[in-house]
């Protein structure tokens, strides 16, 4: 599947409310080519999309989208994750979609920001629950599908060009060493 | 492969030094200096300084994966990966491939390698603390194992050799169990280092909060400066090898400054299997070594030699040496192979520090602040339940993107661009004593590509160390509520032996050839032309990270080595 045909696909799945603008491979460089990305069906590549774009939106800079991170998210979890643990981004993605479509009667691409907030702090909120409980109860689950998807989103971001570089400050080579610099309003954070 | 007349001749040189790593970077370094023609024999390739640190000026988005490791990589360097850090793309063609470099671990050993010019002085933590002259008498004062053969006071004006050439930024703190040396200037504290500084030697008098002393120029000497070093550039990617020469390794200071004098030739690949020892002549001749491409066995013969495998490594090759005068190995006290030491960490706390919000630090300072031990040290600071102790690296940063932040979208967003509080932690590294059954031997039966023996580890962190661990918690804990840190949070890891990538020990410094491998000018005992000045000599531990140790004994060795050969006794 080429890049165009992806695009068409995910365009078709968040609606009319939302434009996928190229970018969302246009940023993803070297070290891997985008048409190499087999891990995820074309569904899931959209769902990926839309829910990283819902947890880091495009706001004075690029969002998800826009720094490439649903191509990063699929290579590291195509190579990096452990069976167990790609099953559970994927499971937890469908579950995810299938819970937003019944509750919300759309995807969360389709929902305004306030309402994609409102609705990832309720499934957030009860999975962590459930997982406490299970916990609590001797039993060693691990983290829920949103917080690993979260933590993924925010690495993959804070790791692309265009979030290190654009939503953060990039210093590849400080050049030197000062412990109490005064950190004036609105200064971003260090990326590395 | 026996060599002919000529070809002997073309294999003879005045010195061997095996092994390129920080100790035997230094041998190279003294040797040539001294006029000797020296050919340093490192197993693995060569590596050159900056040219061949592919990754040193990688961003994350180029890197595979963002650097995070894939699971072939893990499952390539399975025990190299067991720290946790050093199997990602950016830095795991650094460690050893494990599928060809096994060991057998009786108990569980986590070794840690790097093969290549400059081994591990490559990748190391760069934190350099002397021993202190407590250190050195804890054996002797405790009755534990054997006394170490010298003083604090031999090995002090080693020390300031070393420094002086070495470069390491610290400050002069006027300690007696952390003593003082030849710094550049340190690397200034944080503010929540300060507090922690003021709170805590105030309310313990013997507890101190310093700079932490790391090997990295601050304000390069000019001999360093002509050795292409600069001054440390604060980007803290060191692990990658520094395009800077900023810290101290072999490539960026000790083999520069050996290849220099002309006298040095290092050949890459060159696996050391056994020292020659000529039993007629009651001395060692050379080395044996297979070299790890072609697979050929050859000869190399000097006056002296010098083993700087690292510890294990030389004990091996020790352990691999027989004759007829050694029959089990160069060691006639049985305690080579023996009293395998480490320091056990993965123990601290950290918490976090709402006060002075309004500064934020700037650049990646690769040393913090180090807590020296203040455990049975003196009567301000208690009587333990245990013998020996503890010191701290830490540091305090403002939190960044890595901290644990709430919430999703927009906001999320804008929390997750903008400096968290001051985080502040601190882990504890933790003195081993020195036991003998804690042992490195050589397999009777399996052997590796090149037809050596395999290490088989047999060692384990025991009751002494396992209830300083309670202490190194809870103080640290303690120490950061007495400041009003938040969010306080103590850690406690089963350690494992090896894990500190300090292991040491095995072929041990002592006063009689009844004891110990070593004598005290790390002559092996009835082969005095042969000198161990590695991890593998240290009698005790302390709980300092050791390196700069094994520099000022490499130095204080080929010093006394060049005199004794003058003389004609060796």
């Amino acid at each position: 599947m080429d890049r165009r045909e992806i695009l068409k696909m995910m365009a078709m799945s968040l609606g009319s409310s939302v434009a996928l603008p190229e970018s969302v491979f246009a940023k993803m460089g070297e070290p891997f080519d985008a048409r190499e990305l087999n891990f995820f069906s074309d569904a899931q590549r959209a769902q990926v999309a839309m829910l990283a774009e819902a947890i880091i939106p495009e706001t004075d800079t690029p969002g998800a989208i826009g720094a490439g991170v649903p191509g990063w998210i699929e290579v590291i979890v195509k190579d990096c994750y452990s069976p167990a643990d790609q099953k559970q981004i994927t499971d937890g993605l469908a579950e995810f979609t299938m819970r937003c479509a019944k509750e919300n009667g759309k995807s969360i691409a389709a929902l305004e920001p306030a309402a994609q907030v409102d609705f990832l702090t309720k499934v957030d909120k009860e999975t962590k629950d459930a997982k406490w409980a299970q916990r609590n109860a001797g039993n060693n689950v691990p983290d829920t599908f949103l917080e690993r998807f979260k933590e993924l989103t925010k690495f993959c971001y804070v790791n692309s060009e265009v979030g290190a570089t654009q939503a953060f400050d990039f210093q590849l080579v400080p050049g030197k060493w000062v412990p109490d610099m005064p950190l004036e309003p609105g200064m971003k954070a260090y990326s590395m | 492969m026996d060599l002919n007349t000529k070809g002997k001749a073309e294999h003879t040189y005045d010195a061997i030094v095996v092994g390129s790593g920080i100790s035997g970077g230094w041998a190279a370094k003294e040797l040539c200096e001294k006029g000797l023609k020296t050919i340093v024999l490192e197993r693995g390739h060569k590596l050159e300084h900056i040219v061949d640190y592919k990754t040193a000026n990688s961003a994350p988005w180029e890197l595979q994966w963002q650097n995070t490791p894939s699971r072939e990589l893990i499952a390539q360097q399975e025990k190299q990966n067991r720290t946790g850090y050093t199997v990602r793309p950016a830095s795991s063609y650094l460690f050893v491939d494990d599928q060809d470099h096994p060991y057998e671990e009786k108990q569980r050993f986590d070794w840690m390698r790097g093969y290549h010019t400059g081994g591990r002085s490559l990748m190391w933590g760069r934190q350099s603390y002397r021993l202190s002259p407590m250190d050195m008498e804890s054996n002797a004062k405790e009755g534990i194992s054997i006394p170490w053969p010298i003083k604090y006071a031999d090995l002090a004006p080693w020390y300031d050799y070393v420094e002086t050439f070495a470069g390491i930024s610290g400050a002069n703190d006027g300690l007696e169990q952390l003593p003082d040396g030849v710094f550049q200037p340190p690397m200034a504290m944080t503010p929540p280092e300060l507090e922690l500084k003021a709170g805590v030697e105030k309310k313990w008098k013997g507890r101190k909060v310093v700079n932490a002393r790391v090997a990295h120029l601050t304000k390069p000497t000019a001999e360093q400066t002509a050795l292409g070093r600069s001054s440390c550039m604060y980007r803290n990617l060191c692990i990658r090898g520094c395009p800077f020469g900023a810290y101290f390794s072999s490539q960026s200071a000790t083999l520069k400054a050996a290849a220099n004098t002309g006298n040095l030739t290092l050949r890459p690949h060159s696996i050391v299997h056994s020292v020659i020892y000529d039993d007629k002549a009651g001395k060692a001749t050379g080395v044996r070594i297979i070299d790890e491409v072609t697979m050929e066995t050859t000869e190399f013969y000097a006056k002296i030699i010098f083993l700087n495998a690292s510890a294990v490594a030389s004990t091996s090759i020790l352990l691999n040496s027989k004759s007829d005068r050694f029959p089990n190995g160069m060691d006639e006290s049985g305690s080579l192979g023996g009293y395998l030491m480490d320091h056990h960490l993965g123990v601290g706390a950290n918490g976090y520090m709402e006060t002075n919000l309004d500064k934020v630090q700037f650049g990646r300072r690769p040393g913090g602040f180090y807590i020296p031990r203040y455990r049975n040290f003196s009567e301000e600071t208690g009587k333990a339940k245990y013998l020996r102790g503890f010191g701290y690296q830490g540091a305090g940063f403002r939190q960044g993107w890595s901290r644990g932040i709430e919430g999703f979208g927009a906001d999320f967003k804008k929390e997750l661009t903008s400096f968290g509080p001051w985080g502040i932690s601190m882990g504890g590294f933790g003195e081993c004593l020195p036991y003998e059954n804690n042992r490195i031997s050589l397999s009777p039966d399996k052997t590796d590509k090149w037809g050596l023996p395999l290490v088989v580890a047999d060692a384990s962190f025991k009751e002494n160390e396992y209830a300083m661990r309670e202490d190194m918690m809870n103080d640290a804990a303690e120490m950061l509520e007495a400041i009003g840190a938040k969010g306080i949070n103590t850690f406690k890891q089963e350690p494992s032996i090896g894990m500190g990538i300090h292991e040491m020990g095995t072929a041990r410094m002592g006063s009689s050839s009844k004891e110990s491998v070593l004598n005290a000018n790390n002559q092996v005992w009835g082969a005095e032309n042969v000198f161990c000045t590695d991890g593998a000599a240290m009698t005790s531990a302390g709980c300092q990270n050791p390196s700069l140790t094994y520099m000022a004994l490499t130095a204080r060795a080929a010093d006394f080595a060049i005199s004794e050969m003058k003389k004609g006794n060796i």
